[in-house]
């Protein structure tokens, strides 16, 4: 990655799912957006220090995003005396972390094939297409955006129900 | 304000259509729903790497993981590296696929697929398109990318990537769009010169298969010419492999010749489509182009262009550029054909214009079936009439609507009916091409003379209505009023089911007659009866079967090829299969297969053919095969035939016979209308299994003459109404 146009498609593509990692550690909003901001502007700095050797998106965002809201919480639970409560971020990808990664997703998979082939059309759409939406989905499918949202949300429903131990 | 989980959930998709601020505010003021926020935001981050991970049929949206085909629809995931976008089209044969290669550039990608282990032929014809596309360099041929195979035995598919054409194929475009002259000519002008450049080429490449879904509109307006699946490259292949698409092809294709006037014609054929919005075969078979509201210049282009008699056609793309180029300019090209020779219609006939003669007409009508003939071409008809500006015009049945004074229309040569009004009938008789003659009528009140039938139906809503056993309408209801020549005439209604209630009646001039007619059943129902040559299939080997949403005749010829089995199926069987059968044995697929659409089969052991049909239709048939035999009708003897390799989809079905007529060297006659088509697969079939398989596929029966080697097809009913009244002539007789 050279070019500031290829960072600028990197965001475009990855910065939802880096936000939705620090969210998922319990910040607000604001907060969450406001990290996942200074991630990428750490990755860039350090890339045009010529300091990153490989850079693998969106996973090098997201552990960079998490370690910035470690240190965010560590802060301010410090301040509230319990740091204890906090762990450590991993240092670096410990294999028992992936395997259980994998182990998630693969269940994920299972539970999204399942789903009624509709349902599937419309979690393709919106996941796994690039910039993919309700509103995209809903034209291709020829559905009303209200009815795909609402496939959407049963099909998050049934899925957390199926990976949920 | 309220929030839901479903709130947090469309915030977290970014689909959440209210205050966002105020959702924010509302979290952030509530550890409950902060909670909430982080779980949902975890599921959400493992749903996005898993719409990241999981690798999503393009076919059916199944997952498919590491598998390079999706085990529910078969669609390839990544062949040869290509990323499969979109499946374009799928078939029997195959699917064609958008793809992404290596370096993001969209390419087409298409794959056939086998049965059973591909034959040499084959993957020869594979091999062959691959090389004629590497060989073939011109920007309205889609430039080759590359070929591959993938997969051992069955499971072997073909890959041929291309340069993706985008644009609407003619035959859709035409779905919204009216072509007009300018557009014709441009167009023609466009795939002339991609013929040019494929004659040019050493040695020569035709098509084969020149139509309007092969031609594809791109969004520059520059034609392109897909699928050389069936291109031929001159001098290579020997035998008659019958390929290419009825209607388009010129006649002496189907048996298997081909030379530069074949993709000509084809191109011929495919213009007139788009400017009459008819298939070719309709208009060709019948009349003639005058329809088709062209300047004369490029009428004369398109009749020369699509000459039945090769001779009489361009003999190249070039030529027919030069004549299209001439065409454009507005001259008149001079048509290559036979001197004409003017006549005047039967003049007997327009002298007595009175009603004794008018019935003489109608019984001429009976005899509508053209008189055999070996020979080809056109002729025109030209009709006059008096008093009055305007009359109708039927020829052989078909109505030409109402047509001025001097009407003209092109014919095939022959015998045929031509009437003008209600009442005034001319055989007349087309012996050469290039042909014309006159058909005058006198309509005045003598012509006119007759009353009219009322009918009431009883038992049947529909029938054919003969008057002195002559058909005069083949779709009779309750209500209908029809003009009949006074006298004492007999009528006589048929049913669909052979059921017929019979009238002596006086028709008297301007008067109305009417009838009741009451169909009773002609026939017992005759039950526990077995069809003559009903057979069980044989197991045969074990077959895989992988299709969904496929017509029934491109299954059920995967099957046949397979299984070494001959098939025909009428196209009014016009369903669609979903199957995924591995290793099933060959008479269990075709037996699930057809019961599951409420279709059965009719398995003849001695030709190995099977006929497909509703169940009801082969039921009824079995009872009307005892009837026969109960009254001691038996079908004549044909004579013997070589054996036939057909395959073919959608064939008009008159062309078909004509096919069969010509292998046999046998004269044919065939009925007024044949509007069916049909689907056959057949290799080393009989001759007359398949001849009478295909007839009763359709309903029809024939008769055949073996001093003058004539045969006669028709109806079933029609044919068994006629033993039936020969029988009663003979029992009469003795």
């Amino acid at each position: 990655m050279t070019a500031e146009t290829d960072w600028d498609a990197a965001i475009r593509l990855h910065d939802r799912r880096v936000y939705l990692s620090v969210l998922a550690l319990g910040l607000s909003p604001d907060r969450a957006r406001e990290i996942a901001q200074a991630a990428w502007t750490r990755l860039i700095e350090q890339h045009a220090r010529g300091a990153l050797s490989e850079i693998e998106l969106p996973g090098l965002a997201i552990r960079q995003a998490r370690f910035l809201a470690f240190n965010e919480l560590k802060k301010h639970r410090t301040e509230q005396r319990t740091l204890a409560a906090v762990p450590d971020p991993p240092s670096e990808l410990d294999s028992e972390r992936i395997a259980s990664s994998r182990q998630q997703l693969d269940r994920v998979l299972a539970a999204l094939a399942t789903c009624s082939p509709q349902a599937r059309k419309i979690f393709r759409l919106v996941y796994a297409t690039p910039d993919g939406n309700a509103a995209s989905a809903a034209k291709e499918v020829g559905l009303s955006l209200q009815r795909v949202r609402q496939i959407l949300c049963e099909t998050r429903a049934h899925i957390r129900k199926e990976v949920t131990p | 304000m309220t929030i839901t989980r479903e709130d947090v959930e469309l915030y977290l998709m970014g689909e959440y259509d209210g205050d966002k601020a105020a959702l924010e505010a509302a979290i952030a003021a509530d550890p409950a729903l902060q909670a909430m926020l982080a779980d949902e935001a975890q599921l959400e981050a493992v749903l996005r790497d898993a719409g990241a991970a999981g690798v999503f049929c393009v076919g059916c949206d199944d997952l498919v993981g590491d598998q390079t085909r999706c085990a529910a629809c078969g669609v390839a995931v990544k062949p040869g590296g290509y990323i499969v976008e979109e499946v374009l089209v799928s078939n029997a044969h195959g699917r064609m696929y958008v793809a992404r290669d290596a370096d993001g550039t969209q390419v087409a990608l298409k794959e056939l697929a086998f049965v059973q282990t591909p034959a040499r032929d084959t993957i020869a014809m594979f091999e062959r398109e691959a090389k004629f596309l590497r060989a073939l360099e011109h920007p309205a041929i889609p430039r080759f990318r590359a070929a591959f195979e993938e997969g051992t035995g069955v499971h072997t598919r073909y890959y041929l990537a291309q340069e993706l054409v985008t644009g609407e194929s003619l035959a859709d475009k035409l779905d919204d769009h009216f072509f007009t002259e300018a557009e014709i000519f441009d167009l023609g002008k466009q795939v002339l010169e991609v013929l040019v450049y494929l004659q040019s080429v050493s040695p020569m490449v035709i098509h084969r298969d020149i139509k309007p879904a092969n031609l594809i509109a791109k969004p520059d307006g520059k034609i392109a010419v897909v699928d050389f699946g069936a291109a031929h490259v001159q001098g290579t292949t020997a035998g008659s492999t019958s390929i290419g698409t009825f209607g388009y092809m010129p006649i002496e294709q189907l048996a298997g010749q081909v030379d530069a006037t074949t993709d000509v014609y084809a191109l011929g054929a495919s213009l007139i489509h788009l400017l009459s919005r008819r298939e070719p075969w309709r208009l060709l078979q019948g009349a003639s182009l005058e329809g088709i509201n062209v300047s004369p210049p490029l009428r004369d282009f398109l009749s020369k262009i699509v000459a039945t008699e090769p001779s009489h056609r361009f003999p190249n793309a070039q030529a027919a550029l030069a004549g299209l180029d001439a065409a454009a300019r507005g001259d008149r090209i001079t048509p290559i054909v036979a001197p004409r020779r003017r006549r005047i219609a039967r003049p007997a006939l327009l002298a007595t214009a009175a009603f004794g003669l008018a019935a003489a007409g109608y019984g001429a009508h009976a005899l509508t079936t053209p008189a055999p003939s070996t020979k080809t071409g056109y002729g025109v008809v030209i009709a006059q009439f008096t008093p009055g500006d305007s009359a109708g015009l039927w020829i052989d049945g078909e109505s030409y609507g109402k047509v001025g004074n001097f009407f003209t229309a092109q014919i095939p040569i022959g015998r045929h009916f031509v009437r003008i009004g209600p009442n005034c009938v001319h055989p007349i008789d087309l012996e050469e091409d290039g042909d014309e003659v006159f058909v005058g009528c006198n309509l005045s009140a003598g012509d006119l003379l007759g009353g009219t039938l009322g009918i009431e139906m009883v038992g049947r809503p529909y029938g054919e209505l003969f008057v002195d056993d002559v058909l005069v309408d083949s779709v009779v209801s309750s209500g209908r009023r029809i003009a009949v020549p006074s006298g004492q005439r007999k009528i006589r209604i048929v049913s669909e089911d052979r059921s017929f209630c019979e009238h002596r009646i006086e028709i008297k001039p301007n008067e109305r007659s009417d009838i009741r007619c009451e169909l009773r059943p002609a026939k017992d129902k005759l039950t526990e009866v077995k069809h003559p040559v009903a057979g069980k299939i044989p197991p045969g080997k074990s077959i895989d079967l992988d299709f969904i949403q496929i017509p029934l005749h491109d299954v059920v010829r995967s099957v046949g090829k397979a299984c070494n089995l001959n098939f025909v199926v009428p196209d009014r069987v016009d369903v669609k299969i979903n199957v995924a059968l591995k290793q099933a044995p060959c008479d269990q697929v075709l037996e699930v297969l057809l019961e599951s659409r409420g279709l059965w089969y009719r398995y003849d052991p001695t030709g190995n053919m099977i006929l497909i049909a509703p169940r009801h239709e082969l039921d009824r048939e079995v009872e009307a095969v005892a009837w026969r035999q109960k009254q001691g009708f038996v079908d004549d003897a044909l004579p013997p035939g070589q054996e036939l390799d057909f395959d073919f989809k959608n064939a008009p079905l008159g062309h078909l016979l004509q096919v069969f007529a010509d292998i046999a060297g046998i004269n044919l006659v065939l009925p007024e209308q044949m509007t069916q088509t049909v689907s056959v697969y057949m290799k080393k079939a009989r001759w007359d299994i398949a001849l009478t398989t295909v007839l009763e596929a359709n309903g029809l029966g024939y008769r055949y003459r073996p001093s003058g080697k004539i045969l006669r097809i028709a109806p079933r009913h029609v044919l068994d109404r006629e033993a039936e009244e020969q029988q009663h002539r003979d029992q009469k007789t003795k």
